[in-house]
């Protein structure tokens, strides 16, 4: 599956989410492409955290907390700063355009 | 287009063309979304379309008066960084993708996306075009996804680094690591998140990417954000540990 740009919005408990695929499988449906002759469809997914799950379609698994955590490395604004991982411009005149 | 939400129909069709455009002299364009209609204009009420689009290479920054005889306001057009630039100099790859706004200053836009190579947001003010910021992050090549927040200064946004950045290497071979972070309309970052983990297949590269945030509002405090991931640490047992992509909500 691959996820499209600005691909995902909220709408009251709902997650939707979109991309493309080629050929996908649910609990509910399938559709078999070559992985070879690749043939693109678009799909859009609703989906709503800790729901009912004899409401489940899509397969899915959940990541623990500890596990995600693992491959995260947060910085906050001191560090972001000190270590030059952003560099600020505050001119206009640091924009060169005509 | 400036479509009627009711029923789709047309209210207005921009094109916008080079001045100097003949048989001879054909520029080139690419657009990737930077695009916002403001409806009234804090000072003179009119309604204004902003938009940004690569013409030639170069990225174009206008404001359109949006009326039945649309005429430009002011348009910029961004210099290359040097005049000494290869073709394949990452300081010439650009991504002109989002306008947003603040919802506390009308005076202002946002244009986010690649520039000099790298993740930028812009700040710029509505009237004149004026920058007032710019924040260039050295560990992000592209923004994905940016989002306002209702009644808030901040906003969120998202994306990817190249690790690498070689000019011409296939997207479906080159390293990523994802990136999520937050700003404050003075061009501060709040806080960066990285995102990597390690390719399910040894050999192939680890590609790791973010793709769309979200968020109810500010008070809740909770962001969510679509990963697409080849991480063997989150992977389930269940299924092939082969090298393609995993969609993940977190």
């Amino acid at each position: 599956m691959f996820s499209s740009s600005q691909g995902l919005v909220k709408a009251d408990n709902y997650h939707f989410f979109a991309g493309w695929a080629y050929g996908y499988q649910t609990n509910l449906q399938k559709l078999t492409k070559s992985s070879t002759t690749l043939d693109f469809d678009a799909y859009v997914y609703k989906y709503m955290f800790n729901h009912d799950q004899s409401y489940s379609c899509i397969y899915e698994s959940t990541i623990t907390a500890n596990t995600m955590s693992g491959r995260v490395t947060l910085s906050v604004q001191s560090k972001i700063e000190s270590t030059d991982m952003v560099t600020y411009y505050r001119d206009n005149s640091d924009l060169l355009r005509i | 287009m400036d479509l009627k939400t009711s029923d789709g129909s047309i209210n207005r069709y921009l094109s916008m063309e080079y001045y100097a455009t003949s048989s001879t002299v054909v520029p080139t364009y690419q657009s990737f979304g930077a695009v916002y209609i403001d409806q009234s204009d804090y000072f003179d009420s009119l309604s204004y379309i902003y938009q940004a689009f690569i013409m030639n290479n170069k990225i174009q920054l206008t404001r359109v008066l949006n009326t039945a005889n649309p005429v430009v306001d002011w348009s910029f057009e961004f210099s290359e960084f040097t005049a000494t630039e290869k073709t394949d100099d990452k300081w010439r790859r650009k991504e002109p993708k989002f306008i947003t706004t603040d919802p506390t200053n009308p005076q202002v836009f946002y244009l986010s996306g690649r520039y000099q190579g790298k993740a930028s947001v812009m700040q710029f003010t509505k009237k004149q075009g004026n920058m007032q910021w710019w924040t260039s992050f050295n560990q992000l090549t592209y923004i994905q996804s940016i989002i306002e927040v209702p009644g808030s200064s901040v906003f969120y946004g998202c994306g990817d680094y190249d690790v690498n950045d070689a000019f011409g290497t296939a997207i479906t071979t080159t390293a990523y690591t994802a990136g999520i972070f937050k700003m404050d309309n003075d061009g501060s970052v709040k806080w960066f998140m990285r995102i990597s983990g390690t390719n399910p297949v040894s050999s192939a590269a680890n590609q790791d990417r973010c793709f769309g945030v979200t968020i109810d509002n500010e008070k809740t405090g909770k962001l969510t954000a679509l990963l697409q991931v080849k991480m063997r640490e989150v992977r389930s047992s269940t299924y092939n540990p082969g090298n393609y992509y995993d969609t993940v909500l977190m």
